[in-house]
């Protein structure tokens, strides 16, 4: 572990790229992962066909999210710097840590629970995502970035489902966009997290030459 | 606000000395206190296993199930579960059935009777089931096998295949164990088929015999072993599976078995459950369901890591950090039983929700208290580190405990159920957890502290940083005192060690460099993995965890939890049973009997199904491979019925095997004794009893109350046995000291070729150096060659391994800085080589026209000086320094160089004239100017006081003026040779200081007086020869700078006879073929001394003057307490150490780097010093009196003193480790032969010592007679087995070889 966490450390003090690519696959990972906490929703009976359809339908969507991971990551710590604001508030792996288990938690807690309705949901969620925003990043900026996301994923579902790339029935698009805003606000302050977190040692490179 | 801080603060504070104070107290009650929480953790189900329920109501006329399809009940307005959707798989309907043969005659009947022919009603039962028929009315007629759930064949469980239906209705019963045939259960041995094994290696439970009675075994009634004789109630469940849901059928069916049962009226009067109960088994898709699951728990692992990876500064950190998680998971787990106790069923899968909650809970207080404990000044004793860490993150914690209650708290707000379960678990996970931490994880922290040894913490003390000073002076006063303490008085010392320098240590003294401390880290990492033993501790766990999923497996765990529930359901049975003329004794607590009459048939129980295995129907549909993950199916209230049988009809059924009741009774005494409390068999509470034969088993039955007692002995005395056994087992194989003991086997038997020998030190006879004629006064040694004076001014110098006298310099004969002319009369003191060498001539004339060191100045010229003053010679040369031609190797030897001005008129020599000439007429001038009225002819012949050369060489051109008297006249009168107060041998030249004052330099080989210098009278105390400098330190204070310049002759190298034959006046005596001439270096260079610096150091006497090994450093140690350090070269004084408040006595300084320098004062007191930074590092007290000598290692140094003391000390720490008792008067002497080994002086002997053990090993006596015992003054190490000591006026050289002896 020691080895992974020095390799860590040392290939995002290295350059723009590194952090970019540890965030994708991070971001790809997770939502894989996490993509199959919301499909147990639909498919009860055919664990077969679960796994085909798994494969070969919207395999795209996770690419993107990594990319958009490693978006995010890496807007963070320039927002930090453009805005001159730096974050001191709990800047170590284990908050890090902390916050990623509070995603996972936050979807599966979407996916598992049964709400009575879908206002309901998006009630809870949201409070579950402020509260995440709250615990582990209390900066404006990361506030406004999360929000912007949010909307930013919002809008691009909407398109997508209107463009008939991906189809969803009614029941099931409503569902869905009573989480996605909340999962993405979280996301988005999840991995900005990360994403600053890899960025610490390079500040600290600016701040010695600085100096 | 303020005040309310402190108060918590103070709060904490008493809590944290009460924790750090006991801590094993404290951890065992904490240990008990969570093994009593966990125990109704037993109960709860491991998680996965649970199914889901759903109830709605029994609506008779619609279907059950709802209208909505396809959706997720959104539009309703209902919450539906999602998996409640579509038709049920099917729907179960139970018929129970209650049979007891009543009433009961126990001495007609046989325990047999009790149960054989209640089971046999159910083939009767089945039959009508199968044969009824309804008419709807208007309908055709229907029977059970319209609307039966069919089932083909039984593939997944081929091993009870006859047992189970084929191709027809799905109807399970006890009557499938004997395939629906009364007569082949008359015939049957009836238990022994229904507890029969079907073959399979590892049955888990629900086994088939569960299955076709359909109900919780316990209350089946039927054990395995039916002893006693009473009247027992069995039931067992017909179940039927339908494949769709007709009220109207049911209801009739109801109808009609109540009417052919017709006792069921009186015994069944249950509330009509209303509700069908829909069972669902969550379907697990490996992939998806673990894959996240997994990546939860990494999460949480690398949670953990990393927030345990900044615990430091402790001792253990993995063991901190294992406690952290233990908190953690303790205090949840402590939560979930808490819950469980109060009522709160986890409907929650534990294993998915318990990452969230540690993640919740975090270890962030951890953290904050280790930090804040270990940030605490390092001096302060452990319990008020804790207490004083806690107490400043007190209010802290209770500020984050009160925010994470309140965030969960508002978890109840949202009306889920889940998530308001969830909360539950986290509120009272926070509270438990908040209560461990403070109490648990304090006290492991004390005790972590605790085991750091002062000097790890004196290692980590220099990392930190100032801000120990600030908490110094915080002192807060614990709330309560704690009384238990008080009794016990103070249990904890102080846990400095002592004798700790009470001096401020700078930062890089002789602390080792923290930085060198920490290795790489992965070797650090490596390290910690082997020294914990990490992957066989890994591989324990993993094997410990394989054995439990086993013992799960095998359903162990279900039996146990299956038998703790059965005991409530005995409790029941027990008031069912309970009949007129009977007795139960239970001995159940809470087994009080109810002395009203209930019928044995009686139902109490609505739904029994409830509590079967939760895998029961999983099973059922199991066999005929329909698996009902993802499905449901539907339990429609069950169908009560209870027969009363008739003895008779029991009796009927009675087999021949069973025996008559007579010799039933013979069997046991069982149900005469009425007072007895016997565990009752019933209740399924065996172990595995499909294992055994039924008969056999019988015999092995305690069947006397004798019998029953002896039993229990011979099983107490076999437990404490084994457990004896175990546990010497465990220490034989795993005993701390394993090797050891291990080694005790082996060192009877055989012999070890290794450990036959043994080292020992021997001494040698000494090697006596006979030769002085009075004591010996200095010794000194360059390694091989030895050089002493004695007492009457001989100068010898020794081989010490042959231990013959090379040289001898009988020194009153040999200096002789008057030059005379050869004169009319011959002086009586004069040697005869001396007249000869003065008769005889130019070449030995008293010029040193040849430069070389024979001639007359080896004359003795001793007594000349005070009576002979006209015989000075050169007296007021002029001053020819400036023709002085220095490049003596273009000389020869005839070339008559003398410059002297007194011509011999009859030499036609060589005309100096024109080359001095000048010079002497203004040296005319100048005698004339100052009016000195001695001036003779040739000056020769005077020889003024003021001729003595300051600085005489023996190679010196007699003109200088300022020659000093002193260096001629007051050593020698009375044929006396100054005293040598301190000698110094480096090279082959010998370097003396006299008493008065002369620096008199010696070449050791030839015996020839190569220099002198003398300027000053004041006493040379100590004398230092270092390369080309020699340094003198005077009895005023001062210190001499010499430079030596040496001057090469080569022309001289030629004679090969030493010229020791003019140096001694009696050399005949002395074999000089023996000297080695080769191995001691032949000085013939001409040696210049010329003071370059004089400083007046100190302002009394120095005491001792040491040179410094390659570090070209003087150390001057003097009266006036303090210590100089100057540099050989320049004579810069670098720096003075004060610290001394007594008069130095001793000093000894490193030979090899780090130069530290040990001195000692006349108060006893010993310090040590770094001599690279200028600071004193120790000061330890360790004599009355004075300290007399010193000597050090690089780890010890020893001391003795004048309170006849030898103490050696730990030089790192600053502590005395031995103190060893000499003889008096006798050891100011210490040398080291090797690091571990010291060479001391007593009384007529020599001591060998062991510094480490601080052990004297051996003693050589050196006197020759008892009564004539010398004290051993100056012991010297020649080389590094040998040493050479002095005894009284000879010097014996010993000789310490290390030998191997054999063991005897």
């Amino acid at each position: 572990m020691l080895f992974l966490k020095h390799k860590i450390f040392v290939m995002a003090s290295c350059t723009v790229t590194l952090r970019a690519s540890v965030l994708f696959f991070v971001g790809t990972f997770f939502s894989v992962v996490l993509n199959l906490l919301q499909k147990q929703r639909g498919i009860p009976n055919f664990p077969m066909e679960f796994y085909n359809s798994y494969l070969t339908s919207d395999w795209w969507v996770h690419p993107v999210v990594g990319v958009a991971a490693a978006c995010i990551g890496l807007l963070y710590p320039f927002f930090d710097q453009k805005l001159g604001e730096p974050l001191v508030y709990k800047r170590e792996w284990s908050s890090v840590m902390r916050c990623v288990a509070v995603f996972v938690g936050i979807n599966h807690a979407s996916a598992r629970l049964d709400f009575a309705d879908n206002f309901q949901l998006s009630l809870t969620l949201a409070a579950m995502s402020i509260g995440l925003w709250w615990l582990f990043d209390r900066s404006g900026s990361g506030f406004s970035l999360g929000v912007g996301i949010a909307v930013l994923a919002t809008f691009m579902t909407q398109l997508v489902v209107y463009s008939g790339i991906y189809r969803y029935t009614k029941a099931d698009f409503l569902f869905v966009r009573s989480w996605v805003p909340c999962i993405f606000f979280s996301g988005g302050v999840t991995f900005g997290n990360i994403g600053r977190q890899l960025a610490v040692p390079e500040e600290n490179e600016e701040k010695v030459k600085n100096d | 606000m303020k005040v309310l801080q402190d108060r918590v603060a103070q709060i904490y504070y008493t809590h944290g000395l009460f924790c750090a104070s006991h801590p094993v107290a404290i951890l065992t009650a904490l240990v008990c206190l969570m093994l009593v929480t966990f125990f109704p953790l037993i109960y709860v189900p491991l998680p996965g296993t649970v199914p889901k329920y759903y109830t709605t109501p029994v609506s008779p006329d619609t279907q059950p199930h709802h209208t909505t399809q396809g959706s997720n009940g959104e539009e309703e307005g209902k919450m539906q579960p999602h998996w409640f959707k579509g038709k049920p798989l099917g729907y179960i309907q139970q018929i129970v059935v209650k049979v007891a043969v009543s009433p009961w005659k126990p001495d007609v009947m046989t325990p047999s009777d009790a149960y054989r022919s209640p089971l046999s009603k159910v083939f009767q039962l089945i039959d009508k089931i199968n044969h009824f028929q309804y008419n709807e009315g208007s309908g055709e007629d229907y029977s059970l096998s319209d609307i039966c759930f069919r089932v083909s064949e039984a593939t997944s469980a081929r091993y009870i295949k006859d047992l189970l239906p084929e191709y027809s209705c799905m109807v399970l019963s006890p009557a499938n164990l004997w395939q629906s045939n009364l007569q082949r259960f008359r015939d049957d041995e009836v238990l022994r088929t229904i507890f029969k094994r079907h073959g399979q290696a590892l049955e888990t439970p629900p086994y088939p015999k569960d299955i076709l009675f359909g109900l919780p075994w316990t209350n089946t009634g039927i054990s395995r072993y039916f002893i006693r004789n009473k009247q027992r109630t069995i039931s067992y469940a017909v179940t039927l599976v339908l494949k769709k849901y007709d009220h109207k059928f049911l209801d009739a069916l109801k109808k009609k078995l109540i009417d052919w049962y017709p006792e069921t009226v009186n015994n069944v009067n249950l509330t009509e459950p209303v509700n069908i109960v829909h069972v669902h088994y969550q379907e697990i898709k490996f992939m998806s369901e673990y894959t996240y699951l997994v990546v939860t728990y990494i999460v949480l692992f690398l949670y953990l890591y990393f927030s345990v990876s900044k615990i430091d500064m402790v001792k253990s950190k993995g063991g901190l950090a294992f406690s952290a998680v233990f908190t953690v998971v303790a205090s949840l787990l402590m939560s979930v039983s808490i819950c469980t106790m109060f009522g709160l069923t986890p409907t929650l899968n534990g294993g998915e929700i318990f990452p969230y909650l540690v993640v919740l809970i975090g270890v962030e207080n951890i953290l904050v208290i280790t930090k804040s404990v270990v940030s605490t000044p390092v001096d302060l004793e452990v319990k008020y580190r804790i207490a004083q860490g806690i107490s400043k993150e007190g209010w802290y914690i209770t500020k984050n405990l009160a925010t994470e209650l309140m965030i969960v708290v508002g978890g109840f707000v949202t009306f889920v159920p889940q998530i308001q379960e969830f909360a539950v678990f986290a509120l009272v996970g926070l509270l438990t957890d908040f209560f461990l931490q403070v109490v648990f994880f304090v006290t492991v922290l004390s005790v972590d502290i605790r085991r750091m040894e002062l000097s790890d913490l004196h290692k980590r003390a220099i990392r930190r940083s100032t801000s120990d000073s600030v908490l110094r002076k915080e002192n807060m006063e614990p709330l309560v005192r704690c009384p238990v303490m008080t009794l016990f008085g103070t249990a904890e010392t102080g846990s400095k060690s002592p004798g700790a320098p009470s001096q401020p240590v700078k930062k890089d003294g002789f602390l080792s460099n923290p930085q060198a401390l920490q290795s790489s880290r992965r070797l650090k990492l490596i390290d910690f993995i082997g020294r914990t033993r990490a992957l066989q501790k890994c591989m324990m766990v993993c094997t410990v965890i394989w054995i439990g999923l086993i013992v799960y497996k095998s359903g162990l765990v279900e039996h146990l939890t299956n038998s703790t529930i059965a005991i409530n359901y005995s409790i029941n049975q027990a008031k069912q049973n309970g009949g007129k003329d009977e007795y139960y004794g239970m001995s159940f607590p809470w087994g009080f009997l109810e002395s009203e009459e209930i019928s044995p048939v009686n139902h109490t129980e609505a739904e029994l199904w409830k509590d079967l295995n939760h895998k029961h129907w999983l099973t059922m549909f199991g066999y005929y491979n329909i698996s009902l993950y993802g499905r449901y199916i539907s339990i429609i209230p069950s169908i009560h019925i209870s027969m009363l049988i008739n003895p008779q009809e029991a009796i009927q059924f009675r087999q021949p095997s069973d025996g008559t009741p007579e010799q039933q009774s013979n069997r046991g005494d069982f149900s005469a004794s009425n007072d007895m409390t016997e565990v009752t068999v019933e209740g399924g509470d065996f172990p595995p009893h499909y294992m055994y034969d039924s008969e056999h088993f019988k015999q092995f039955y305690p069947k006397s109350r004798r019998e029953y007692v002896i039993t229990m002995c011979f099983g107490i005395l076999s437990v404490i046995c084994i457990s004896y056994f175990v546990v010497a087992l465990y220490h034989c194989i795993c005993p701390r000291n394993y090797a050891k003991w291990r080694q005790k086997w082996s060192r009877n038997g055989r012999k070890n070729r290794n450990s036959g020998y043994i080292r020992q030190i021997k001494a040698s006879v000494p090697k006596v150096l006979k030769g002085h004629a009075q004591e010996i006064e200095c010794l000194a040694t360059d390694g091989h060659f030895i050089v002493s004076t004695c007492l009457g001014g001989q100068l010898r110098v020794w081989d010490s391994i042959t231990g013959e006298c090379v040289t001898v310099i009988l020194r009153k004969s040999v200096t002789p800085p008057m030059k005379r002319k050869p004169c009319v009369g011959r002086n009586i003191e004069d040697s005869d080589a001396d007249l000869y060498a003065e008769y005889h001539g130019d070449d030995s004339s008293v010029f040193p026209k040849d430069l070389n060191t024979v001639g007359p100045r080896q004359r003795s010229s001793s007594k000349r000086q005070s009576t002979e003053p006209q015989r000075k010679l050169f007296t007021n040369q002029p001053d020819l320094s400036s023709s002085v031609y220095t490049n003596f190797s273009s000389l020869s030897n005839d070339d008559p160089l003398s410059l002297t001005p007194s011509p011999q008129p009859n030499n036609a020599g060589f005309d100096f004239r024109g080359q001095f000439g000048s010079i002497y007429t203004n040296h005319q001038r100048f005698l004339e100017e100052n009016g000195d009225g001695n001036l003779g002819d040739g000056g020769q012949t005077n020889q003024n006081d003021e001729w003595r050369s300051r600085s005489w060489s023996a190679g010196d051109l007699p003109v200088t003026l300022q020659h000093d008297a002193s260096l001629f006249d007051t050593g020698f009168q009375d044929n006396q040779a100054p005293p040598i107060w301190c000698l110094s041998f480096s090279d082959g030249l010998v370097a003396a200081g006299c008493g008065n004052g002369r620096i008199e330099l010696w070449d050791g080989a030839s015996g020839t007086l190569k220099n002198m210098f003398g300027d000053s009278r004041v006493g040379v105390t100590s004398v230092c020869l270092v390369g080309n400098r020699v340094v003198a330190a005077r009895l005023n204070g001062t210190i001499d700078f010499i430079d030596l310049e040496t001057f090469h002759n080569p022309a001289f190298t030629s004679t090969s006879t030493p010229n020791t034959s003019f140096t001694k006046g009696h050399s005949r005596q002395y074999s000089q073929a023996k000297v080695k001439v080769e191995s001691l270096q032949r000085r013939d260079e001409i040696i210049h001394m010329t003071l370059m610096k004089s400083i007046k150091a100190h302002q009394q006497q120095i005491v001792s003057l040491q040179y410094a090994g390659t570090c070209r450093k003087i150390i001057s140690a003097s009266q006036d307490h303090t210590l100089k350090v100057f540099q050989i070269d320049d004579a810069f004084c670098l720096y003075t150490l004060h610290g001394h408040s007594a008069k130095i006595t001793v000093l000894y300084i490193d030979k090899v780097p780090p130069f530290y320098a040990a001195s000692g004062d006349a108060d006893g007191i010993v310090r040590l010093w770094d001599l690279q930074a200028g600071t004193c590092l120790h000061k330890v007290k360790g004599h009355d009196g004075a300290v007399v000598s010193i000597n050090s290692t690089d780890k010890h140094v020893i001391s003795s003193g004048l309170d006849d003391k030898l103490c050696i000390w730990d030089r790192k720490k600053g502590c005395i480790q031995h103190s060893l008792d000499l003889d008096p008067c006798g050891n100011n002497c210490l040398s080291l032969l090797s690091k571990d080994l010291l060479v001391t002086g007593g009384q007529g002997c020599i001591h060998l010592l062991d510094i480490i053990k601080g052990q004297i090993i051996k003693t050589i006596s050196l006197g020759d007679s008892t009564d004539k015992l010398a004290f051993v003054h100056q012991i010297k190490v020649v080389e590094s087995t040998v040493i050479v000591c002095d005894y009284a006026s000879d010097m014996k050289v010993i000789h310490f070889p290390t030998v191997l002896e054999k063991v005897e």
